[in-house]
C-alpha cells in the first residue's frame, strides 16, 4: 500500500511540477501575482510530494519489500540497516528519485526566496518546474522505482559490495546537491535572458541572487567529489585517488564550470560586467551536470560507477539534454547581444584577472570534455579505438592549471577597474621568495631528487602563501598598530575568509598531489605469517590471519604491523578481503595507517602457497607520502565555500532559506 | 578456509519464514563457494616476478601505469587484478629484460592490442583536435580578449579639456532639453577622438565607467 502511495506521490510531484510551470508562465504573462503565487505553491507541493515518494522508497528498502523490483535487485535481508536505507539511492531508479527530490526542493526554496523581482522570479520558478517535470517524467516513464514484481522473489540480489560502505550514505546526496544546485543557476540564467535589461542595476542584483546558489552548489560538489575520491582510494585497493575515469570526469566538468561561474558572478555582482558570460556559465554548469547524468546512466561509457546499461534511457536523457540545453543556448544566442552589462575595466585589474581565471577554467573544462568524449566520437566516426587516460591529462590539463595557479594569488591584490600590477607583485614578493625556498626544501627533502616535483611543491606553497599574503595585506599586518590589526581582522567579511581558505586549500591539495604522485612507493609480496615486506619508508609484517564473519560476508582478516624503516613506533593495521556469497563478489578493505601526513596503505590479497610456506597471502603495501593533504585541501575549499555563504553581503540568498513566505509582487 | 565454518546465531531481520529460508540458502551458497579452491571467480593472474635489476623494474612499473588493461574498465595494468593484465605485465618485463626501450615496448603492445592499449593516445591527424584543441582554445580566447581590451582602451580614452568644454556646451544646449541622465557630463561615455556629435533624439546612456 505504501508502495502504491509512493508511486502516486511521484506522479503527483510530476503533475505539480507541470502546474508550477503553467501557473508561473500564465501569471507572468497576465502580470498576475495570484497566479505566480499559485505556481510557487505548486513548487512547494511538488517538493513535498517528491519527499513522500522518496520516503516510501526508503521504507520499501528498510522493510526489504522484494515485491518491488528495484528493492529485489538492489537489496538483501542480510544487509545492515544503514546499507538497506542507503541502497534506496544506490541504484539508477532510486538515485533518480533523489535527483528529482533535490531539484524540487531547490525549486521550493527558490519559490520562497524574497527580494526577486516579480518577472524574474516567475520565469525562474517556471524554468525550474519545467526541469523538474522533465526529470520526473524520465523517472516515471523509463525508470519507475516502484515497479512491482509478481511473484515476488524470496530474497533480493543485494547491492554491489563495493557500494556497501558508509560513504554511500553521504556521497551521492552531496554530489546531487551540487549537480542539481546548478539547476537553479540555470533557471535564474534563463529568467535573466527573458527579463534582463541592458545597462541597468539589474545585472549586479542578478549576480547577487545567483552567487549563493553557485556557492552552495560548488561547496556541495567539492565535498561530494572529494568524498568520492577518498572512497575510491580506500575501497578499490589500487592505491590511487583519481583515475581520470570518464565518470569521474563527468563530475569534474560541472565543478570546473561551476568554479568559473563562481568567479565570473563576482565580477557581475560588483561591477555589472561580464553579464553575458556569467549567464553562459550558469547555463553551462547545469548542462555539464546533465551530460554527466547522461554519460553515467546511458551506458555509452563503462566505468566502475556506471549504472546498468540501457540505450532507451540513454536516448531519453539525450533528448532531455538536447531540449533543455539547446533551448537555453538558443535563447542565449538570441538575447545575449542585447544584454550588455556595464562596467568597463582595464586589462590589468581584478576583473581582468578573473577573466583570465575563466579562460583557463573553461579551457580546462573543455579539455576534460574532449578527453572524455573524444574516444567515443572517434570510434563512431572512423572505427578507431583509442584510450584517453592520465598521461593525456598530465600533458594538457595540468599545464593549463599551472598557469592559472601562477596568476591566482595576484588577482585578489589587484583593484577593481584598474589594478597596479607592480604593487601586487611587490606585495607578493615575500610569498614568491618563500615559494622558491619551498622548492629548494622540497628538492632536498625527498629522495630521489626531482626537479618537476620541486616545482610542483613551489606552486602549492605559492598558492598558500599568496592567500596568506592577501590577508596580511587586508589587515595591514606589521604596518599599523596591533589594535588596528585586530580591528581590521575582525572587520574582514566572511566572504574574504572563505576565499582565502578556498585558495589556500587548493594549495594544500596541490602539495599533497605533487608529493604523492612523485614519491609514492609500492611493493607486493606473498607473505606467510611472520614475514615482512617493505615499501618506501615502511616495513609491514603479517602477524595473523583470521576468518571473520560480517553481517553479509565472510572475510579473511589480516592483522599487520607497520614499522618505520628507520625505527619508530610500530602500529597495527587491519586489512580484509571480504567475500559476499550473494553475487559471489570479493572486495578489499584497505588497512590504512595514518602517519602524520603520510598514509601507509595495506591491501590483503589472495591466499596462495609459496615454495617456502603452504599458506601465504599476497600483501601489497603503498607508501603514499602527504596523501592526507589530497583530501584535506578540497575539504578546506568546501569549508571556505560554506563560510562565504554566510557572508552578510549574501544575506539575500541565505535569509531566503529561513524566511517566511512572502507573496511576491503583492 | 576450507574447514566448515559454523556461523553463530544472530538476529536476522526476517519477518516470516521466508527470511529463514533465504538464510539457509545463503549458508548453502556460502559453503559451496567457500569449498571451491580459490575465492576469486576469474582465473587469477600468475604471481608477478619483479625484475632483478631495480632500475629496469622501475621502468617496467612506470610503463604499467600508462598501459591499459584491455578487458577492464579504464584500469591500467598496474592496477588491474585481471589475468590478462598479469600476462601483459609479464610481457613488458620480458622485453625490458631483453633490452627493449620504453618506446619499443609500447610499439609492441600497440602491435598486439592496437592504440586502445595506450592511455596516452598517439598524435596523428585524427587526434590533433584532442591534443591541440585545449591550447588552441586558450590561444583563441586570449587573442579575443586582447582584441576586446584594445577596443575598451580606445573607448575609455579620456577627453582633453577642450573636448570636455565642448561637450559641456553641447549637453547644456537646448537640443537635449533638461535630460537628467545626460548630466553630469564627466560621467558620460566618450564621444570619441573626432568629437562626434550625439544624434538628436538619442538618450545618452547612463554612466558606464569613470575614465
Amino acid at each position: 500500500m505504501i508502495i502504491e502511495f509512493g508511486a502516486f506521490a511521484l506522479v503527483l510531484a510530476f503533475a505539480l511540477a507541470l502546474l508550477q510551470t503553467g501557473l508561473s508562465v500564465a501569471g507572468r504573462m497576465r502580470s498576475s501575482p495570484v497566479l505566480t503565487g499559485a505556481g510557487q505553491g505548486a513548487a512547494l507541493a511538488s517538493a513535498l510530494a517528491n519527499a513522500l515518494a522518496f520516503g516510501a522508497l526508503i521504507f520499501a528498502f528498510a522493510v526489504s519489500d522484494f515485491s518491488v523490483a528495484n528493492v529485489a535487485s538492489n537489496s538483501h535481508t542480510d544487509k545492515p540497516m544503514l546499507y538497506k536505507v542507503a541502497a534506496a539511492w544506490g541504484s539508477h531508479e532510486g538515485s533518480l528519485v533523489l535527483w528529482c527530490l533535490v531539484m524540487t526542493l531547490f525549486g521550493a526554496i527558490l519559490a520562497r526566496a524574497r527580494g526577486l523581482p516579480f518577472g524574474l522570479k516567475a520565469c525562474a520558478v517556471a524554468t525550474q518546474g519545467g526541469l523538474s517535470a522533465l526529470f520526473l517524467a524520465f523517472a516515471l516513464f523509463t525508470s519507475n522505482p516502484f515497479a512491482r514484481l509478481d511473484p515476488a522473489p524470496f530474497q533480493g540480489q543485494s547491492l554491489n559490495p563495493l557500494l556497501q560502505d558508509p560513504a554511500l550514505a553521504i556521497h551521492p546526496p552531496l554530489l546531487y546537491l551540487g549537480y542539481v544546485g546548478f539547476s537553479v543557476t540555470f533557471s535564474l540564467a534563463v529568467a535573466a535572458l527573458i527579463e534582463g535589461r541592458p545597462n541597468s542595476s539589474f545585472w549586479p542584483a542578478w549576480g547577487r541572487w545567483v552567487r549563493p546558489w553557485a556557492l552552495a552548489s560548488w561547496a556541495f560538489l567539492t565535498a561530494g567529489i572529494t568524498l568520492g575520491s577518498f572512497w575510491a582510494y580506500y575501497e578499490l585497493g589500487w592505491g590511487g585517488w583519481w583515475f581520470w575515469d570518464p565518470v569521474e570526469n563527468a563530475s569534474f566538468m560541472p565543478w570546473l564550470a561551476g568554479t568559473a561561474l563562481l568567479h565570473s558572478a563576482v565580477v557581475t555582482e560588483r561591477r555589472g560586467a561580464l553579464a553575458g558570460w556569467t549567464v553562459f556559465l550558469a547555463l553551462l554548469a547545469f548542462t555539464f551536470s546533465m551530460l554527466g547524468a547522461f554519460l553515467v546512466r546511458s551506458g555509452v561509457l563503462t566505468s566502475v560507477h556506471a549504472f546498468a546499461v540501457d540505450p532507451e534511457r540513454g536516448l531519453m536523457l539525450l533528448a532531455i539534454l538536447g531540449v533543455t540545453a539547446g533551448a537555453a543556448f538558443a535563447l542565449f544566442a538570441w538575447r545575449a547581444p542585447q544584454l550588455k552589462g556595464g562596467g568597463l575595466f582595464a586589462p590589468v585589474s581584478r576583473e581582468g584577472a578573473l577573466v583570465l581565471n575563466n579562460l583557463f577554467l573553461t579551457a580546462s573544462a573543455a579539455t576534460v570534455l574532449l578527453g572524455t568524449l573524444y574516444p567515443l566520437i572517434l570510434e563512431a566516426a572512423t572505427g578507431e579505438t583509442i584510450s584517453v587516460g592520465p598521461p593525456y591529462f598530465a600533458l594538457t590539463f595540468t599545464p593549463l592549471m599551472v598557469v592559472a595557479f601562477l596568476i591566482l594569488p595576484a588577482a585578489p591584490l589587484l583593484a577593481w577597474k584598474r589594478g597596479d600590477l607592480k604593487g601586487a607583485m611587490q606585495r607578493l614578493a615575500v610569498a614568491g621568495g618563500l615559494a622558491i625556498v619551498a622548492a629548494l626544501a622540497g628538492w632536498m627533502a625527498f629522495e630521489p631528487r626531482e626537479a618537476m616535483a620541486a616545482a610542483g611543491i613551489s606552486v602549492g606553497a605559492w598558492l598558500i602563501l599568496g592567500a596568506l599574503a592577501e590577508v596580511v595585506e587586508r589587515i595591514r599586518l606589521f604596518r599599523v598598530s596591533f589594535p588596528e590589526v585586530v580591528r581590521r581582522t575582525r572587520a574582514l567579511p566572511l566572504g574574504a575568509w572563505g576565499m582565502t581558505l578556498a585558495h589556500a586549500g587548493l594549495g594544500v591539495f596541490v602539495l599533497g598531489a605533487v608529493v604523492e604522485v612523485s614519491f609514492k612507493a609500492e611493493n607486493a609480496a606473498p607473505l606467510a605469517i611472520g614475514q615482512e615486506v617493505s615499501a618506501g619508508n615502511w616495513t609491514v609484517r603479517l602477524d595473523d590471519v583470521q576468518i571473520v564473519e560480517g553481517p553479509n560476508y565472510l572475510a579473511e582478516q589480516g592483522r599487520l604491523t607497520v614499522t618505520p624503516r628507520d625505527g619508530g613506533v610500530a602500529r597495527e593495521v587491519v586489512s580484509e578481503r571480504r567475500f559476499f556469497p550473494t553475487g559471489g563478489q570479493t572486495t578489499t578493505e584497505v588497512g590504512l595507517d595514518f602517519r602524520g601526513l603520510d598514509d601507509v596503505y595495506v591491501v590483503m590479497g589472495e591466499r596462495r602457497s609459496t615454495p617456502e610456506a603452504a599458506q601465504a597471502w599476497t600483501v601489497r603495501v603503498y607508501d603514499n607520502p602527504w596523501a592526507r593533504l589530497i583530501f584535506l585541501g578540497p575539504a578546506i575549499m568546501a569549508f571556505g565555500g560554506v563560510l562565504s555563504l554566510f557572508d552578510r553581503r549574501l544575506r539575500v540568498g541565505v535569509a531566503a532559506r529561513r524566511a517566511a513566505p512572502v507573496v511576491e509582487g503583492a | 578456509m576450507r574447514e566448515i565454518i559454523s556461523l553463530p546465531a544472530r538476529p536476522v531481520e526476517s519477518r516470516d519464514e521466508r527470511g529463514w529460508l533465504s538464510l539457509a540458502l545463503t549458508l548453502l551458497l556460502a559453503l559451496f563457494l567457500l569449498a571451491t579452491p580459490a575465492l576469486a571467480q576469474e582465473p587469477a593472474a600468475l604471481p608477478d616476478r619483479p625484475l632483478a635489476d631495480a632500475s629496469q623494474e622501475a621502468r617496467a612499473q612506470s610503463l604499467f601505469e600508462v598501459l591499459r588493461c584491455v578487458v577492464c574498465q579504464h584500469e591500467s595494468i598496474a592496477d588491474s587484478p585481471a589475468g590478462i593484465a598479469g600476462d601483459m605485465r609479464r610481457a613488458v618485463r620480458e622485453q625490458i629484460a631483453a633490452g627493449a626501450t620504453d618506446d619499443q615496448v609500447k610499439a609492441d603492445m600497440v602491435r598486439r592490442y592496437g592504440d586502445f592499449v595506450l592511455f596516452e593516445p598517439p598524435v596523428r591527424t585524427g587526434t590533433w583536435l584532442l591534443w591541440f584543441g585545449p591550447f588552441a582554445l586558450v590561444a583563441v580566447g586570449g587573442l579575443a580578449l586582447l582584441a576586446m581590451s584594445r577596443r575598451v582602451r580606445i573607448e575609455t580614452e579620456t577627453l582633453s579639456p577642450e573636448e570636455e568644454a565642448e561637450l559641456n556646451e553641447v549637453l547644456q544646449s537646448d537640443r537635449f532639453g533638461q535630460n537628467p541622465v545626460a548630466s553630469p557630463p564627466h560621467a558620460g561615455r566618450s564621444l570619441g577622438p573626432t568629437g562626434d556629435t550625439v544624434p538628436v533624439g538619442v538618450t545618452p546612456q547612463p554612466p558606464i565607467s569613470k575614465p
